[in-house]
């Protein structure tokens, strides 16, 4: 005859179900899950009304062209020297704080929404902060 | 001398499927730590890169702008007078607008459609971009 101790000491736990589980919830998190790492930036843009000639503020105009290029006074520059070259040709300093200058970012009919993004990056790392996106009309 | 095979026999039950079940465990734990569950969008857009960083994004309403140049709210494809006029209703209630919209949209566009939320009176104008890696 067995003793109790015997009877539980035979039972054993089946793994099998654990394993479909776990298995569905992998395959679950490996169809929705997503390692895209969406962010929202801020922007700034124009209102659109009036010329930019009527800002008070020094302001330079730059036309970004597409490619990493950009076109400061009819000259077309890597977006990434747009600021040397601006303070080369001014004889100014872009990131002085006493009297911030703010570049108008202005596309052409062929510039995508990914050049412009490309072209504020650019600026950015090149420690230019004041940059408002404008339109062709602004 | 026993087989390999004879010594797979010879492990209690179960046992000789732990190593799979560690590992399906901990990709389970990978895909559930480092991944992010978004809702998949019904219009379909490549967002732009950008190096900046940002928030990461929450519901708020959004306006899409499609590859094609059409613009959605919602599921919805709009035109640009009742675009104007949705954002002059939510102007008062929500000052936080943010746009969706693919990169390959063409920049005069994108401009013209941001100008229009910022003259509705919108404070903070967010684009939803992908971290550049």
């Amino acid at each position: 005859m067995r003793t109790p101790r015997q009877q539980t000491s035979s039972v054993s736990i089946g793994l099998t179900p654990l394993i479909d589980v776990v298995f569905i919830l992998l395959i679950f998190f490996m169809l929705v899950t997503n390692f895209d790492g969406l962010r929202l930036i801020d922007l700034s843009v124009t209102s659109g009304k009036g010329k930019i000639s009527a800002v008070k503020q020094k302001s330079f105009s730059i036309e970004v062209v597409g490619n990493g290029q950009c076109r400061f006074a009819k000259n077309a520059v890597p977006c990434r020297d747009v600021r040397k070259t601006i303070e080369s040709a001014e004889n100014i300093s872009l990131i002085q704080t006493d009297k911030p200058v703010t570049l108008y970012l202005k596309p052409t009919e062929e510039t995508s929404l990914q050049d412009l993004l490309s072209a504020i990056d650019d600026l950015s790392a090149s420690g230019v902060r004041n940059v408002l996106l404008a339109g062709g009309k602004s | 001398m026993k087989s390999p095979s004879q010594r797979d026999d010879d492990l209690p039950e179960g046992e000789n499927t732990l190593p799979l079940i560690n590992i399906v465990f901990l990709m389970l734990i990978f895909f559930m730590i480092t991944g992010r569950i978004i809702p998949s969008e019904e219009i379909d857009v490549t967002v732009p890169s950008s190096r900046q960083t940002g928030d990461i994004p929450e519901d708020r309403s959004t306006i899409t702008l499609a590859p094609d140049g059409g613009i959605y709210l919602g599921t919805s494809q709009i035109d640009m007078e009742t675009l104007k006029s949705y954002l002059d209703t939510v102007a008062e209630e929500e000052s936080e607008i943010t746009v969706r919209a693919d990169g390959s949209v063409s920049g005069p566009t994108a401009v013209a459609i941001l100008q229009m939320v910022r003259k509705s009176g919108h404070k903070k104008l967010r684009l939803l971009t992908r971290e550049e890696r």
